[in-house]
Parts: structure tokens; C-alpha cells; sequence
């Protein structure tokens, strides 16, 4: 019994390792990052940027903290939290923002013509 | 039924038949409790080689690319190319898997608790994921829709108007009546 859960252990853990690298590998190689932190009018977006910056930070420091001390899975300071949460929202607004105001410029073009 | 769903039925129905026989045959408790620990170890080996052999799959799909991921952070749409809300999804996803992951293996168990700051950050990466769709699918349809001055919608695309034709009249053309025989004879007899 004792060789069927070390077994069953192994295998799990060889399995999630290698589909969760294959995937990553996969994605980094064929998928499109092209247009990623532009907006929609294809001018380059600082609330785009401002997001990228923050959340590579927060993915960073939480992948380090987990893997100094692998016992228990850490908490995230709550300032940290808002920040993103801020981040995100400014993200959103400035996306519609981007979105809209381009409708509305659409909209006021047509009726010039 | 597809085949594969047929074979694990097949598979279960034979190990169900299995134990029920060496529940009944005749002996010591012992000797049939050591034959049902051996029918235990024996179904978790098969089970243990079908996960692998599914898993395995994937991987070679994923590998080959009949598992398609180049499209995995592209928007659909008007607005084409990749979507930083996808990105960041899929980020704070993988981050916090793989964070699980390496807890798991250390410890070889789950983390009695998990931190609600983990589950909030989840919760605001998927949200706003959420809204950009809302966004992204109101500022189409109003692209869509393009409005005069009046605030009288105007279709983009009317339909086509229907006609219906005439269906022309066929009249079928009926053969003269064929001339009757002459009767010169008759006539010029005389």
C-alpha cells in the first residue's frame, strides 16, 4: 500500500509539473502579446502600463515569499491588495473611457458629413 | 455510448464480479481479507495508470497543438490582439496554483487555511476581467447601432425588401386540329 501512494504521489506531481510548464512554454511561444498595452485608438496606454507594473511586482513577490518558505501559503499585505484593486479600476475607467470617447468621435464624424 | 465510457464500464462491472467472488469463497477471514487487500492494491495501480494515460494525452495534444493556446489571450471581436485582462488573469491564476502546488509538495498535505487576501485578489483580477468584457461587448453594439440626430435608431443592415413575382402563366399550346381528308373524289366525280 505504501508503493501505491508514493506512486500515486509522484505521478501527480510529475503530471501538474509538466502540463503547467508545457503550458506556459506554449504560450510564451505561440500566443500574440502584440497590441497588449496599447489602447484601442492604438496609442501606447499608461493605466495599461501602470497595471502591467503593479501586477508584476505583486506576482513576483508573492512567487519569492512561497518559494523562501514553501510551509504555508502567505498572506498578501492588505495595502498591497488595494493597490491593485485601485490599479485595476483605473485600467477599467481608462478603457472606457478609450472605448466610448471613440464612439462619441465616431458618432459626431458621421453627423459632420 | 462512446467506446472509451463502454471500457470503464466494462472494467468496473469485471472488478465488482472479482470481489463479490472472493467475498463468498469459502476459508479463513484472514486469507480472504489478504485476497481483498491484493484486489485493492491491484485497482489502485489500474486507476493510477488510466490517470497517467489521460494525462499523458493532454500533454501530447497540448504538445502537437490539437490543444490549441495560441489564442488564449487574444480578444475577439472588433478590437483585435491581446487582452491585458486575460494576461492578468492568467497570471495571478498561475501564480497562485503554482504557490499551491509547491505548498503541497513540501508539506504533502493542504494548507489548513488559505489567506482570504489570495482569494480577494482572485476575486478583483476576475472581476475586472468580467467588466472589460462588459465593456468591450456594450461599446460594440453601440458601434453597431449608429444613432441620427433625432435619437431614432438607425439599422445598419435593413433587410432586403420582399418582392413577390408574378408567376408567369403558362399557357400550353394545344396542336391545331388536323384538317379533315379531302373528298376531291367525291367532289369532282361527276
Amino acid at each position: 500500500m505504501h508503493l501505491l501512494f508514493n506512486t500515486a504521489r509522484w505521478e501527480l506531481i510529475l503530471l501538474v509539473s509538466s502540463i503547467g510548464a508545457l503550458t506556459i512554454w506554449k504560450l510564451f511561444n505561440s500566443a500574440s502579446f502584440a497590441g497588449m498595452l496599447r489602447a484601442n485608438d492604438g496609442t501606447l496606454s499608461p493605466a495599461r502600463i501602470q497595471m502591467l507594473v503593479l501586477m508584476g511586482f505583486t506576482a513576483l513577490q508573492y512567487l519569492l515569499a512561497t518559494i523562501h518558505d514553501p510551509s504555508h501559503l502567505h498572506p498578501l499585505p492588505p495595502g498591497l491588495v488595494m493597490a491593485m484593486g485601485g490599479s485595476q479600476l483605473v485600467y477599467l475607467a481608462a478603457k472606457a473611457w478609450s472605448l466610448f470617447g471613440m464612439n462619441r468621435n465616431l458618432g459626431r464624424n458621421s453627423e459632420g458629413k | 455510448m462512446r467506446p472509451e465510457t463502454r471500457y470503464i464500464i466494462f472494467a468496473a462491472a469485471v472488478l465488482v464480479i472479482i470481489a463479490l467472488i472472493l467475498g463468498q469463497l469459502p476459508g479463513s477471514d484472514a486469507a480472504t481479507h489478504e485476497i481483498l487487500n491484493k484486489l485493492k492494491v491491484a485497482t489502485g495501480f489500474t486507476l493510477l495508470a488510466l490517470v497517467f494515460l489521460f494525462g499523458f494525452a493532454v500533454l501530447m495534444y497540448i504538445a502537437s497543438g490539437r490543444i490549441d493556446l495560441s489564442d488564449l489571450l487574444s480578444e475577439t471581436g472588433d478590437s483585435k490582439g491581446a487582452s491585458m485582462s486575460r494576461f492578468q488573469l492568467l497570471i495571478f491564476t498561475l501564480v497562485i496554483a503554482l504557490s499551491l502546488f509547491l505548498v503541497v509538495v513540501s508539506n504533502m498535505a493542504f494548507p489548513a487555511t488559505i489567506p482570504p487576501e489570495i482569494l480577494t485578489l482572485l476575486g478583483i483580477s476576475a472581476s475586472t476581467y468580467a467588466v472589460s468584457k462588459g465593456i468591450q461587448m456594450s461599446a460594440n453594439q453601440s458601434n453597431t447601432q449608429p444613432q441620427t440626430t433625432d435619437n431614432t435608431v438607425v439599422v445598419a443592415n435593413p433587410p432586403a425588401p420582399v418582392v413577390v413575382a408574378p408567376t408567369p402563366v403558362v399557357v400550353a399550346q394545344t396542336q391545331p386540329p388536323p384538317p379533315p381528308p379531302s373528298v376531291m373524289g367525291a367532289a369532282g366525280g361527276s
